[in-house]
């Protein structure tokens, strides 16, 4: 047999093999950025089910009833003016609608402000002076309780709104279960002129609430 | 194309290896096996967690801002000293003046304001919308102002809250505000003691009144001719009598000499 003839099937080996792994890695890389991309089912209403994972969020009325909260929900009043006093509660029901147990945490993120210009004639952020604060609760009732009052709510809002802020530890919830968590922004009393716009730009933050669970092995 | 092609996929005629391609083969396959397991692990992980965003939530402020009206004793509009400050500041002549305090035109909430007059500073009720018959605020808040000397007066407006400020004030409505304390007082020729006026707000009675003005119940009910002491109503206009005003005797009384 001559050299060349020894030497093609070699060739075919390799360059089969070779193929093999490119088109490995454009599907992993493919399915990877797909994965990481798309987290919606938009035919079932803001519940994910991949294998037995589902995650479902839930904000309350102010009748009391509860509403599933998706990209375009807006959970804290847009048309509320906050000054010196004001507080607002906000509830939030997380739910594990699957058979695999996760853990979930809760980030609020500021999207977006505008600055304005104060009495002084200087320029000011507003997420400079509110504060904001979170708590959880395994039952409505018990998160209800925690909150009494205005002055309960204010003891808890004692963050500054920057830019991300994140709860320190991740919450298990088992398949079946709920957790309620109450989200607190509230505008100090002692907040003077320095925060008392004049400007035409009205002072505004974006928040952006995200919860995000990850499975754990039961 | 085709010497690339050869160079990767293909052995050499003598069978040697050249150490230069032998390190590129192995780096090209080490850096394909890294990626793929990196791809392996992000795809895992995106396959075990998701997450549930809201849509932008946006919170936005209210601002404060009084519109103040100083007027002399023809009633004619005092102008401000100084319009470039934060403040409105007045340089008043001595005389008498009225000073009102309401919500001023781009006021989107309530506030209070700081009267500074002299050294002194006085706080006022909170002035503004959702006035209701519980809380502390009022549509405007309304001053006298009485100076026996040239006084410069400034009035700012402040965001604020009542429970610090407005259920403390150290002004409330139709308050008399005086530069006259005694080590100050220049007094030309004689001069009638003006009475102190107070306007009743809601919850208050004569004892508090009284108590305030250090005097007692029955003479501001004699001055006033208050039938029922224990029967005033908000809004009302009461009338402090002056410290050297007599009480006058009840009728019917008579007095016996001791014999």
């Amino acid at each position: 047999m001559s050299p060349t003839a020894k030497k093609k099937p070699y060739k075919r080996i390799a360059l089969a093999l070779s193929l093999c792994t490119l088109i490995v890695w454009g599907m992993l890389g493919t399915g990877a950025s797909l994965a990481w991309f798309t987290d919606t089912s938009p035919e079932v209403n803001n519940i994910f089910h991949f294998a037995d994972f589902a995650l479902e969020v839930s904000h309350c009325l102010t009748d009391g009833s509860w509403e599933t909260v998706d990209s375009q929900t807006k959970i804290f009043d847009d048309e509320a003016l906050y000054e010196p006093g004001y507080v607002q509660v906000v509830y939030l029901k997380v739910e594990n609608k699957g058979d695999r147990a996760f853990t979930y945490n809760t980030a609020v993120t500021v999207t977006g402000f505008s600055l304005a210009t104060n009495v002084f004639g200087q320029q000011f952020s507003l997420q400079d002076y509110l504060k904001f604060g979170l708590v959880s609760a395994p039952t409505e009732e018990e998160m209800k309780n925690s909150l009494p009052n205005r002055e309960a709510a204010e003891k808890i809002a004692t963050s500054k709104l920057n830019r991300y802020y994140s709860t320190d530890t991740d919450e298990v919830l088992n398949p079946g279960e709920s957790s309620y968590i109450a989200l607190v922004v509230r505008m100090p009393e002692d907040v003077g002129n320095t925060a008392n716009y004049r400007s035409e730009t009205i002072p505004k933050v974006e928040l952006g609430i995200i919860i995000t669970a990850d499975q754990i092995k039961n | 194309m085709r010497k690339l092609y050869r160079e990767f996929f293909y052995i050499p005629k003598n069978g040697k290896v050249c150490e230069k391609v032998m390190l590129a083969r192995i780096a090209t396959t080490i850096a394909i096996v890294v990626v793929c397991f990196a791809a392996m692990g992000i795809s895992a992980y995106a396959y075990f967690s998701c997450n549930v965003t809201s849509g932008a939530n946006v919170i936005k402020t209210a601002n404060f801002e009084a519109k103040v009206t100083v007027l002399d004793a023809e009633n004619v509009p005092v102008a401000q000293a100084d319009t470039q400050s934060s403040m409105q500041a007045y340089q008043l002549p001595a005389g008498t003046y009225t000073v009102k305090l309401e919500k001023g035109t781009s006021s989107a909430e309530t506030g209070f304001c700081i009267i500074y007059v002299g050294e002194t500073k006085y706080h006022t009720q909170q002035i503004g919308v959702d006035v209701t018959a519980t809380n502390n605020i009022r549509p405007y808040v309304e001053f006298q102002l009485d100076f026996k000397e040239a006084t410069a007066v400034s009035i700012q407006s402040h965001w604020g809250t009542s429970s610090h400020y407005s259920y403390n004030c150290t002004s409330e409505n139709g308050h008399y505000i005086t530069n006259s304390e005694p080590i100050k007082t220049i007094v030309v020729g004689t001069d009638t003691p003006k009475p102190v006026i107070h306007t009743v707000i809601s919850g208050e009675n004569l004892v508090g009144i009284a108590e305030k003005y250090g005097t007692s119940v029955s003479r501001i009910a004699a001055y006033n001719s208050i039938a029922d002491p224990g029967n005033i109503q908000a809004g009302q206009i009461i009338n402090i009598p002056p410290a050297d005003w007599q009480l006058p005797e009840k009728a019917g009384t008579t007095t016996r000499e001791a014999q």
